[in-house]
This record gives structure tokens, sequence and C-alpha cells, in this order.
């Protein structure tokens, strides 16, 4: 006895295409919002008269211009100075945490380290601006300045960092320092022979995501900045301003876009692209 | 003292002078390389290994046999200091304590199951990673390296990356990147565990070949009985964290001291019965008014009344018709037949008999069974065990 279908198949709601070609469709539509503004910034920053607010009469003359006016060059190196010792900082810390959370045995124990650490992720940059600048500020009366702001970033920063370590310090097979152990290697050897190498994809990774968090941070730096001017500030600073510098922050903001772009491109490729494991 | 006697006298004395010029050649000539006294160690509250004591003599292979959970893995990672235990009487090693020394200060060295090379290493660097721990140079490094890749057969794969080793190919890596250190004792983890059928069996017999061109101690973990009593020269068998019996391949074959040892080897039929007498190493027992003989396996005698088990394998049992009757040193019962099972190379025969089901393997697969038989096996095949 054969097991024939007893009535003609008809599509139910939930199997008509028509959501296939919405997901789609919508998805472009969220993707153009992101990227039609950056192009735009891009676009702008060819025009000849940007302040205008419609391209044309295209031109490269603002990005020479950055060249003569040189204010934004102080608050560059501010901002990059920061971000390299934020990122140095946050590499040693998200190793050292990474390494600890992937070797706790109890998998509660895991968790909870892992949230602790991670919560500031969670908590709106503007809280923790207030709140670090009440208490170094108001209660401990300390002067704002660069030393403030590393400590903001680094507490905006080193979540981020952590996740790129993790996600080596997960992947990595802890019997392989039983080996090197059995081959005579002491706990520094081991460490710095097998299990770093291992895990230096994650760390330049977490590292350059510090970087440029702290690079572009903002809401936190405008309550720990004292009288520090980083480049996001002096750039919000220059377009709420009418100086006639405006012009130029289109140009340095493409600048900057490539050069973010491409660190997370290469932070990508290390974390993700060659699997060498 | 006459010319003759001086010339032994002589001899004697260069011979000890040798001896004492280093140390290591004393060293040489002790017997035991590795001796375990009363250990023992656990997890919080759990006991993994009861009281070991252990003594190997250098150039032996020791295989250490049991199944997943009897805690011999946690033995050879203790030998190898890559835990410490939680007590022990001594545990020395070429004479010298290490009972409180790691791993990395102990010559010793360790093949895993899961190889443990290290992926971001060439097969080369893995092989020299031991002797870059030792400060060699790195000439001599690469030279002994070369070397040791050639016994494992892997000439040319210097520069290789590890992963694209095969896994029979990984496995010789793992063992020439312990062996290049010259190990007291080379410990293996059920090295060929994660190898196939075919692989696994060649690898044993090279494994073999390379212990006994190199003389190095083997201490060789498995959970298989064939790949015990293939290689070694003793072998342990462990039950939850104890070692239950230590004997000879031949010995644990055919005389095992306990229920445990003898299903772990494989014996078929285990019979429960009472003992009726015992003399000479022989014991009479009893299962279900039938009188089964065969000889003592355990340690200390039974006496009568004891509950004993009664095992004997099943290629040892025979059908038998009347005519070849020989009843004096055969135990003997009727049976039914229940099942046969053809396996190829053998057929297996489970009959229904008044003492309980017994398993027959009979090599002749056109043999004609009626249902009803007689079955027989020999005294001298036939073990009597302790029943606890």
């Amino acid at each position: 006895m054969s097991n024939l279908p007893t009535k003609v198949y008809t599509a139910t709601w939930s199997e008509h295409p028509v959501w296939k070609n919405l997901g789609l469709s919508l998805g472009i539509v969220a993707l153009l919002l992101i990227y039609i503004p950056i192009f735009w910034l891009v676009l702008m920053s060819f025009t000849g008269d940007p302040l205008s607010g419609f391209p044309g009469n295209f031109t490269t003359k603002w990005y020479f211009s950055l060249g003569e006016h040189r204010n934004w060059l102080q608050p560059l190196f501010v901002s990059l100075a920061i971000a390299s010792g934020v990122s140095l900082v946050s590499m040693v810390c998200a190793t050292i945490v990474g390494r600890t959370v992937s070797r706790l045995r109890r998998k509660a124990m895991a968790v909870t380290v892992l949230a602790v650490t991670l919560l500031p992720l969670a908590i709106p940059g503007v809280i923790i601006g207030t709140a670090l600048f009440l208490y170094f500020r108001v209660l401990l009366g300390f002067k704002m300045g660069v030393w403030s702001l590393c400590i903001g970033h680094f507490v905006w920063a080193f979540p981020f960092a952590l996740l790129a370590v993790l996600v080596v310090a997960l992947r990595f097979d802890p019997r392989l320092l039983d080996s090197a152990a059995d081959l005579g290697a002491g706990p520094f050897e081991r460490f710095w022979t097998i299990e770093f190498p291992l895990l230096k994809d994650g760390v330049i990774a977490g590292g350059l995501f510090a970087f440029l968090l702290s690079f572009n941070e903002i809401a936190r730096s405008i309550y720990l900045k004292g009288r520090t001017e980083t480049l996001p500030v002096y750039i919000w600073q220059q377009a709420a301003s009418h100086s006639s510098h405006v012009v130029l922050i289109y140009s340095l903001n493409v600048l900057i876009l490539i050069a973010s772009t491409l660190l997370v491109g290469f932070a990508f490729r290390l974390l993700f692209g060659k699997n060498t494991q | 003292m006459d010319f003759y006697d001086f010339c032994q006298n002589v001899q004697f004395i260069s011979f000890y002078r040798l001896l004492l010029q280093n140390e290591t050649s004393i060293l040489f000539f002790m017997k035991n390389v590795l001796e375990i006294r009363g250990l023992n160690h656990a997890y919080g509250h759990v006991q993994v290994l009861r009281n070991i004591n252990l003594s190997v003599t250098r150039g032996e292979f020791v295989s250490v046999l049991g199944s997943s959970g009897s805690g011999k893995s946690t033995l050879l990672r203790i030998i190898a200091g890559l835990e410490l235990p939680t007590s022990v009487e001594s545990l020395e090693l070429e004479g010298l304590d290490v009972s409180h020394v790691p791993a990395n200060h102990r010559n010793v060295s360790t093949v895993f199951q899961h190889y443990g090379l290290f992926p971001h290493l060439s097969v080369g660097k893995n092989v020299e990673y031991g002797l870059k721990v030792r400060k060699i140079p790195s000439r001599e490094r690469r030279h002994t390296a070369e070397k040791l890749l050639n016994k494992v057969k892997l000439d040319g794969f210097y520069a290789r990356g590890v992963n694209q080793l095969s896994g029979g190919q990984k496995q010789r890596v793992a063992l020439a990147r312990s062996l290049v250190l010259e190990p007291s004792i080379l410990l293996l983890d059920e090295p060929l565990g994660a190898l196939d059928e075919k692989l696994r069996i060649d690898m044993q017999v090279e494994l073999l070949a390379l212990q006994k061109e190199l003389g190095m101690t083997f201490i060789y973990v498995t959970h298989s009985q064939e790949e015990a009593l293939t290689m070694s020269d003793r072998i342990l068998l462990m039950d939850q964290g104890e070692i239950i019996q230590e004997d000879t391949p031949v010995g644990l074959f055919d005389r095992p001291c306990n229920r445990f040892a003898a299903e772990f080897m494989g014996i078929e039929n285990t019979i429960p019965a009472k003992v009726e007498s015992c003399d000479k190493g022989y014991v009479t027992a009893v299962a279900n008014e039938t009188q089964l003989r065969g000889h003592w396996s355990g340690e200390e005698a039974p006496q009568p009344g004891d509950a004993v088990i009664v095992a004997f394998r099943a290629e040892k049992a025979v059908p038998f018709n009347e005519a070849q009757q020989d009843n004096n040193d055969s135990n003997q019962v009727s049976g039914t037949m229940l099942s046969r099972i053809y396996k190829g190379k053998y057929l297996d025969v489970s009959m229904s008999t008044d003492i309980g089901n017994i398993t027959m393997r009979l090599w002749d697969d056109q043999i004609k069974l009626s249902k009803v038989s007689q079955i027989q096996w020999k005294t001298r095949h036939t073990i009597m065990l302790p029943a606890h």
C-alpha cells in the first residue's frame, strides 16, 4: 500500500516566498542607511564648497589645506598617545584575564569573572564618564587630564580586548602545556614559547580594537579631559562652532575612516582569517 | 696469589674505576629505574589511585592495562610529574626521590594519545623543542632532530607543518620529540588509540623494535589487552585505582587472579561454584550438583565450602560424543543449544546447561551440532578464582 498525499500541496502563510524577499529588501535598506551618510561624507570632502550642502565642483584642495592649518595635529598626537597606552595595558590585562577564564574549572566561576569584567560594556559611556568625574574630581579633588582619559578609555576598551583574547584563549589546548612541561620547559618558558605564540593573534587584535575605541571615544572624554583635547573632541568642537576650519573636518574624517577601516580589517584577519589550529 | 688471580683483581679494579668515573655509568648499573611505594592519589574526595607499589627494571617494557577510569593514565601522569601525588611513601627515579619534583625537572618523557604537537612549530622545531629548552646550540639540535626523524621513518619532514601530517605521522613526530631527550623512561599514554586498526598493528611492531634497539624502558598505558599481550614484558592490570594483578603476558592470560582479571582478559565462561576439596593446587568444586575440577589461580588457597568462580575460555570447550570419552582430566556437562553466531574465523555457540550458560568457540564452521549435546573442557584449562 502506498502512502500518496491525500490532498494537493499549498504553501501555508509562513512558507510564502514573500518573507525571503522582505528580509532581503529590509537588509538592503538598513545597509543603505548606514553607508549613504559615510559615502556622502567622502563625497563632500572632495566638494569645492561642502558647506553649501551639495556635491559638485570637485577638488582635493581641502586635503592639502589640512597640511597648512595644523591645529588638529596636537589633538591627534594626544589621541594617538592615549590610544597606544590604553591599547598596551588592555593587551596585557586581557591576556592575563583571558587565560585565567579559559582555565577555570568551575563554569559558574568563569561566568562570574566574565560578567564582572564585561559589565562596563553595558554601562552607558556618559554614566561611566560622570561617575569617574564625580569620584576623582569632586570627591578626591584630582585635576583631570591625560591620566583620567586613560582610565576612562581603559574601562571602555578593556572588555573588547578581552573578548578578542577569549576567542583564541578558548581555542587554546592547555594539554600543549603538559607536553611542554614534559619536555622540560618551566612555567615562564611554557607561556612564552607555546601559549603566547598561539594567543598572539587574539592579543594583537584586542590591542587594535582597544586602540580604535580609545581613539574614537568622546562620551567619556568630555567629562574626563580637563584641559586636554583629543581629536574626536576637537572635531566635535570644530563642527559645532562656526569656525572657518569646519570644511577641513570632512577630509580629516575621511582619513581617519580609512585608517580605522584598515586597522579593523587587519584585526579581524588575525582573529578569524587563517585557522591555524 | 698467583698470576691468574692478580689479573682478575686488576680487571676487577679497573672495572670499578670505570664505573666511578662518572655518575651516569653507576646509575646505568642500578637495577630499578623506577621505584614506587605506597602511592595514593585523590581528586577531592574521589580516590583515583590506592596503595600503588611498582618497580620497573631498566630496559623493561611494562604495560599498564585497564578500562577507562581505572586510574592508569593518572598513574602515568604522576610518574611524568604532571601531577604530584596526594601521598606517597617513596617515588624514586634512577634512585633519586622525585615525589615533589615537577615534570620539567624529571628525565622522563611522555607520548600522549592526543600527540600534543605544537601547531605553530614545524615538525623539526617540535622535535627540537626539548633540546632548545636545554640550551643545546641550534646546529647540534638540528642534527639530532634529523637523526631521530630518520629513526621514526620521517626523513625529509623537518620543515613540514605539523597540521599537514596524518595521525600516524603525528604519532611518530611525538615519539621522536620524546626520544630526542634520551629519557630514563618513555611513558606512552594510549599512543596508538587514535589510529586505525591496520596502522595500529604496524606501529606496535615498530614500537617494540625501537624499544629493543634503544634498550629504553617503556611504560605503556593501554585499554587493549591484545596490545598489552603483544608488546609487554610485564603487565599491570588496574581496576578502580588499584593494581589487581602484576604478571607476564602468559601469566595474566592463563592465570588471572580474580573474576575481574578473568573477565578483562576475555575469559568468556565464569560459573559460580562451591569448593568441595582442594589438593596440590587443584580444586574440586560443585556447581548445581555437577563436579568441576581446575587449578587454583587466586592468592590464598580456598577452604572447602568457599564460594569460587570456575572460569574457562570458550575455545577450550568442545562438543564431544561418548566414543572419545576420557573422563579423568576433563569437566563435562550436557546442554541445549541457545544460539550460534557466525564470526567469520570461528563460530560461537551458546549452550544452556545445568550450571549456567556456556559459550563454545568452534573453529570448524562445518561442524554438525545436535540440539542437545555434551560439552567437555580439560581441567588444566580450567581455573578456579575467589568469588569476590
